[in-house]
Protein backbone atom coordinates (compact mmCIF):
# COMPACT_ATOMS: atom_id res chain seq x y z
CA UNK A 1 0.00 0.00 0.00
CA UNK A 2 0.77 3.55 -0.69
CA UNK A 3 1.78 6.17 1.56
CA UNK A 4 -0.58 8.02 0.17
CA UNK A 5 -3.45 5.59 0.60
CA UNK A 6 -1.41 4.81 4.05
CA UNK A 7 -2.06 8.48 4.79
CA UNK A 8 -5.74 7.92 3.73
CA UNK A 9 -6.70 5.63 5.77
CA UNK A 10 -4.82 6.34 8.82
CA UNK A 11 -6.04 9.76 9.17
CA UNK A 12 -9.62 8.67 7.41
CA UNK A 13 -11.52 9.05 10.79
CA UNK A 14 -9.77 12.68 12.20
CA UNK A 15 -10.21 13.91 8.22
CA UNK A 16 -13.58 13.66 8.20
CA UNK A 17 -14.67 14.96 10.84
CA UNK A 18 -12.64 18.22 9.71
CA UNK A 19 -13.55 17.70 6.06
CA UNK A 20 -16.22 15.33 4.86
CA UNK A 21 -17.68 16.25 2.01
CA UNK A 22 -14.56 17.89 0.91
CA UNK A 23 -11.43 17.12 -1.49
CA UNK A 24 -8.10 17.12 -0.39
CA UNK A 25 -4.69 16.56 -1.60
CA UNK A 26 -1.30 14.36 -0.31
CA UNK A 27 1.70 14.62 -1.49
CA UNK A 28 4.54 12.71 0.29
CA UNK A 29 1.93 11.71 3.48
CA UNK A 30 0.75 15.25 4.41
CA UNK A 31 -1.97 16.74 2.84
CA UNK A 32 -1.29 19.77 1.28
CA UNK A 33 -4.47 21.24 -0.02
CA UNK A 34 -7.68 21.15 1.05
CA UNK A 35 -10.96 22.40 -1.23
CA UNK A 36 -14.57 22.29 -2.56
CA UNK A 37 -13.53 20.38 -5.86
CA UNK A 38 -10.94 17.80 -7.47
CA UNK A 39 -9.25 20.74 -9.28
CA UNK A 40 -9.35 23.01 -7.35
CA UNK A 41 -7.15 21.33 -4.69
CA UNK A 42 -4.95 20.08 -7.59
CA UNK A 43 -4.68 23.52 -8.97
CA UNK A 44 -3.31 24.18 -5.49
CA UNK A 45 -1.17 21.47 -5.09
CA UNK A 46 0.96 21.48 -8.72
CA UNK A 47 1.77 25.26 -7.21
CA UNK A 48 4.17 23.68 -4.62
CA UNK A 49 5.65 20.24 -6.65
CA UNK A 50 7.63 19.29 -9.12
CA UNK A 51 6.38 17.36 -12.22
CA UNK A 52 7.38 13.94 -11.50
CA UNK A 53 6.31 13.95 -7.70
CA UNK A 54 3.46 11.79 -7.23
CA UNK A 55 0.08 13.43 -6.07
CA UNK A 56 -2.82 11.81 -4.21
CA UNK A 57 -6.20 13.92 -4.51
CA UNK A 58 -9.23 11.91 -2.19
CA UNK A 59 -12.53 13.10 -1.82
CA UNK A 60 -14.02 12.37 2.02
CA UNK A 61 -17.06 11.33 1.94
CA UNK A 62 -20.42 12.52 4.00
CA UNK A 63 -21.68 9.85 6.65
CA UNK A 64 -25.11 9.83 4.35
CA UNK A 65 -23.38 8.86 1.28
CA UNK A 66 -21.64 5.72 2.86
CA UNK A 67 -24.57 4.06 3.12
CA UNK A 68 -25.49 3.35 -0.53
CA UNK A 69 -27.26 1.25 -2.86
CA UNK A 70 -25.59 1.69 -5.76
CA UNK B 1 -3.20 -6.66 -2.84
CA UNK B 2 -5.42 -6.46 -0.26
CA UNK B 3 -6.70 -3.21 0.43
CA UNK B 4 -7.78 -2.04 4.04
CA UNK B 5 -11.42 -0.27 4.14
CA UNK B 6 -11.89 3.39 4.44
CA UNK B 7 -12.77 3.79 8.00
CA UNK B 8 -15.02 6.98 8.25
CA UNK B 9 -16.38 7.35 11.47
CA UNK B 10 -16.30 5.15 14.35
CA UNK B 11 -17.68 1.44 12.81
CA UNK B 12 -18.33 2.85 10.01
CA UNK B 13 -16.09 1.03 7.16
CA UNK B 14 -16.69 1.23 3.26
CA UNK B 15 -14.63 -0.22 0.32
CA UNK B 16 -12.68 2.64 -0.96
CA UNK B 17 -9.63 2.07 -2.18
CA UNK B 18 -7.27 4.29 -4.73
CA UNK B 19 -6.28 3.84 -8.39
CA UNK B 20 -4.13 5.53 -10.11
CA UNK B 21 -4.75 7.70 -13.64
CA UNK B 22 -2.49 9.35 -16.15
CA UNK B 23 -2.89 13.44 -16.51
CA UNK B 24 -0.39 13.82 -19.35
CA UNK B 25 3.07 13.96 -17.55
CA UNK B 26 1.50 12.65 -13.84
CA UNK B 27 0.16 9.73 -12.52
CA UNK B 28 -2.53 11.32 -9.88
CA UNK B 29 -3.49 8.91 -7.33
CA UNK B 30 -8.02 9.08 -6.67
CA UNK B 31 -10.11 7.46 -4.36
CA UNK B 32 -12.99 5.08 -5.68
CA UNK B 33 -15.56 2.83 -4.16
CA UNK B 34 -15.66 -0.73 -5.33
CA UNK B 35 -18.58 -1.03 -6.68
CA UNK B 36 -19.87 -5.01 -7.90
CA UNK B 37 -22.70 -3.85 -9.49
CA UNK B 38 -21.86 -1.31 -11.78
CA UNK B 39 -21.00 -2.43 -15.30
CA UNK B 40 -18.81 0.86 -15.61
CA UNK B 41 -16.83 2.94 -13.47
CA UNK B 42 -18.26 6.18 -13.17
CA UNK B 43 -16.14 9.22 -12.08
CA UNK B 44 -16.65 12.87 -11.72
CA UNK B 45 -16.47 15.49 -14.56
CA UNK B 46 -13.98 17.44 -12.05
CA UNK B 47 -11.50 14.40 -12.99
CA UNK B 48 -11.72 14.63 -16.32
CA UNK B 49 -10.82 18.41 -15.50
CA UNK B 50 -7.90 17.14 -13.93
CA UNK B 51 -6.88 14.99 -17.19
CA UNK B 52 -7.40 18.03 -19.24
CA UNK B 53 -10.12 16.18 -21.38
CA UNK B 54 -13.21 17.02 -23.15
CA UNK B 55 -15.49 14.32 -21.36
CA UNK B 56 -18.26 14.90 -23.29
CA UNK B 57 -16.14 14.01 -26.62
CA UNK B 58 -16.51 10.59 -25.52
CA UNK B 59 -19.11 8.03 -26.60
CA UNK B 60 -22.50 8.82 -24.66
CA UNK B 61 -24.47 6.33 -22.77
CA UNK B 62 -27.45 5.84 -20.58
CA UNK B 63 -26.99 3.85 -17.27
CA UNK B 64 -30.02 3.33 -14.78
CA UNK B 65 -29.59 4.27 -11.18
CA UNK B 66 -30.45 2.70 -7.95
CA UNK B 67 -33.99 4.60 -8.11
CA UNK B 68 -34.93 3.70 -11.83
CA UNK B 69 -33.71 7.01 -12.95
CA UNK B 70 -30.77 7.59 -15.75
CA UNK B 71 -27.77 9.68 -15.95
CA UNK B 72 -25.66 9.95 -19.06
CA UNK B 73 -22.24 8.62 -19.13
CA UNK B 74 -19.61 9.64 -21.47
CA UNK B 75 -16.96 6.68 -21.89
CA UNK B 76 -13.50 6.96 -22.58
CA UNK B 77 -10.52 4.57 -22.67
CA UNK B 78 -7.74 5.70 -20.13
CA UNK B 79 -4.55 3.98 -18.47
CA UNK B 80 -5.12 3.26 -15.14
CA UNK B 81 -2.94 1.97 -12.46
CA UNK B 82 -4.42 -1.07 -9.99
CA UNK B 83 -3.30 -3.02 -7.54
CA UNK B 84 -0.11 -2.90 -9.37
CA UNK B 85 -0.83 -3.34 -12.88
CA UNK B 86 -0.78 -0.41 -15.73
CA UNK B 87 -3.88 -1.38 -18.16
CA UNK B 88 -6.52 0.75 -20.25
CA UNK B 89 -9.79 0.94 -19.44
CA UNK B 90 -12.70 2.15 -20.02
CA UNK B 91 -14.24 4.40 -17.89
CA UNK B 92 -17.45 6.66 -17.71
CA UNK B 93 -17.47 10.77 -16.70
CA UNK B 94 -20.96 12.05 -15.24
CA UNK B 95 -21.83 15.02 -13.73
CA UNK B 96 -24.74 13.49 -12.29
CA UNK B 97 -23.17 11.12 -10.25
CA UNK B 98 -25.44 11.60 -6.66
CA UNK B 99 -22.16 11.01 -4.17
CA UNK B 100 -18.68 12.64 -3.98
CA UNK B 101 -16.20 9.78 -4.56
CA UNK B 102 -15.65 7.68 -7.71
CA UNK B 103 -17.13 4.27 -8.48
CA UNK B 104 -14.95 1.65 -9.78
CA UNK B 105 -17.05 -0.73 -11.61
CA UNK B 106 -17.16 -4.45 -13.60
CA UNK B 107 -15.50 -3.14 -17.17
CA UNK B 108 -11.99 -3.29 -17.43
CA UNK B 109 -11.36 -4.12 -13.94
CA UNK B 110 -13.20 -7.13 -12.57
CA UNK B 111 -12.23 -8.75 -15.63
CA UNK B 112 -8.47 -8.27 -15.14
CA UNK B 113 -8.45 -9.11 -10.90
CA UNK B 114 -10.73 -11.62 -8.67
CA UNK B 115 -11.81 -8.99 -6.37
CA UNK B 116 -13.07 -9.87 -2.66
CA UNK B 117 -14.83 -8.37 -0.04
CA UNK B 118 -13.97 -9.37 3.67
CA UNK B 119 -16.51 -7.34 6.04
CA UNK B 120 -15.37 -9.45 9.02
CA UNK B 121 -11.87 -8.32 8.46
CA UNK B 122 -12.47 -4.50 6.88
CA UNK B 123 -10.50 -5.78 3.93
CA UNK B 124 -10.25 -5.81 0.21
CA UNK B 125 -8.44 -8.33 -1.76
CA UNK B 126 -7.46 -7.32 -5.73
CA UNK B 127 -5.48 -10.79 -7.06
CA UNK B 128 -4.54 -10.83 -10.65
CA UNK B 129 -5.90 -12.96 -12.90
CA UNK B 130 -3.93 -15.29 -15.03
Amino acid sequence: MCKKMDYFLKHGKELEKKYAGRYIAVIDNKMVAVGSSRVEVYQKAIKSIPPDKDLGIFYLPLKKEVLTAL
Amino acid sequence: MKFPYLEVSKDNFVPIITFEICAGQRWIRLEAYIDSGATYSIFHVDTAGLLDIDYQEGKKILITVGDGGVIPVYLHKLPVRFAGLEFDAIVGFSKSLGVGFNLLGRAGFFEKFRICFNDRDKIVEATKLI
